[in-house]
């Protein structure tokens, strides 16, 4: 039996399925994350620890967060602040657009 | 079982298991998601390929198909068996004090000592059961967890006072 066919009887299907999730996973990363995410930062930084806010600073450093650097920023914050102010859904909190959110962590940044 | 290696229904099972474990690790940004998944996979493809080593014409695969059958079944037992401690853990009046570390009275001092050191990163859960005894659990199953006694509630300073 040649390799090829020996990818193509059994290893097609299980390599392909999470090659092709993975390009999915790898797109669905590199987006912005909703805009509560920074309010929710911005409520953090006046707690956080020099350390986490260099996270902050780093994760803020083109100016967004992606899918990508927020999770290391949350768990960041969740070890050093133990808590994280949170924006549940129908709260007024989510009728801010991204550039106002960001906005916020910007100044809370200066702060 | 050869045909099984072929056909449609072992395939996507694999296939979905591996790319579940891709797709929460990336999501997650995480090892740990990544190998948690990757070993739900890693159980299924083990225990397959075990039962088909077992019948095989060559000495060596057959010992090999053994121990992974072992292993495989071991792995089952272990996973109902840390199911079943959770489960007495939440629901049962008393825990065996053999299992753990008695801390005496604890409160939220040594809660936050312990998030320091032994249990940095797990998350605590506190269980009161019977007879003026707390139950401590830093994680979530029995196999990668501390557990603690206490004779107070840790909580006690800051829980709002109970309605006469």
């Amino acid at each position: 039996m040649t390799v090829s066919r020996f990818f193509r009887d059994y290893l097609m299907v299980p390599v392909l399925m999470p090659a092709f999730t993975a390009c999915f996973a790898v797109y669905d990363v590199s987006q912005e994350v909703e805009p509560y995410t920074y309010t929710s930062y911005a409520w953090a930084w006046p707690h956080a620890n020099e350390n986490t806010r260099e996270v902050i600073r780093e994760a803020m450093a083109d100016g967004k967060i992606s899918r990508w650097e927020s999770p290391v920023v949350f768990r960041t914050i969740m070890d050093d602040v133990h808590a994280l102010m949170t924006c549940p859904a129908g709260n007024e909190c989510r009728d801010k657009t991204v550039e106002q959110t960001r906005e916020i962590l910007q100044e809370a940044m200066t702060q | 079982m050869k045909g099984l290696f072929k056909g449609p229904f072992w395939q996507i099972t694999v296939g979905l298991w591996l790319s579940m474990a891709v797709f929460f690790g990336i999501t997650a940004h995480s090892w740990e998601t990544l190998l948690s998944w990757l070993s739900i996979a890693a159980f299924f493809i083990i225990g397959a390929l075990s039962g088909e080593f077992c019948k095989s014409q060559v000495k060596p695969l057959r010992i090999a198909g053994r121990i992974g059958a072992v292993a495989f079944f071991v792995a089952l037992a272990g996973c109902v068996l840390i199911g079943l401690e959770r489960v007495y853990l939440v629901t049962a009046d008393s825990y065996p004090r053999f299992l753990t570390k008695n801390l005496g009275t604890a409160d939220m001092n040594t809660l936050d000592m312990l998030g320091t050191k032994e249990c940095k990163g797990k998350a605590v859960e506190v269980f009161e059961k019977a007879n003026n005894t707390w139950i401590i659990r830093c994680g979530f199953g029995w196999h990668d967890s501390h557990t603690y006694t206490s004779n107070a509630d840790p909580f006690r300073s800051i829980r709002p006072e109970r309605a006469q």
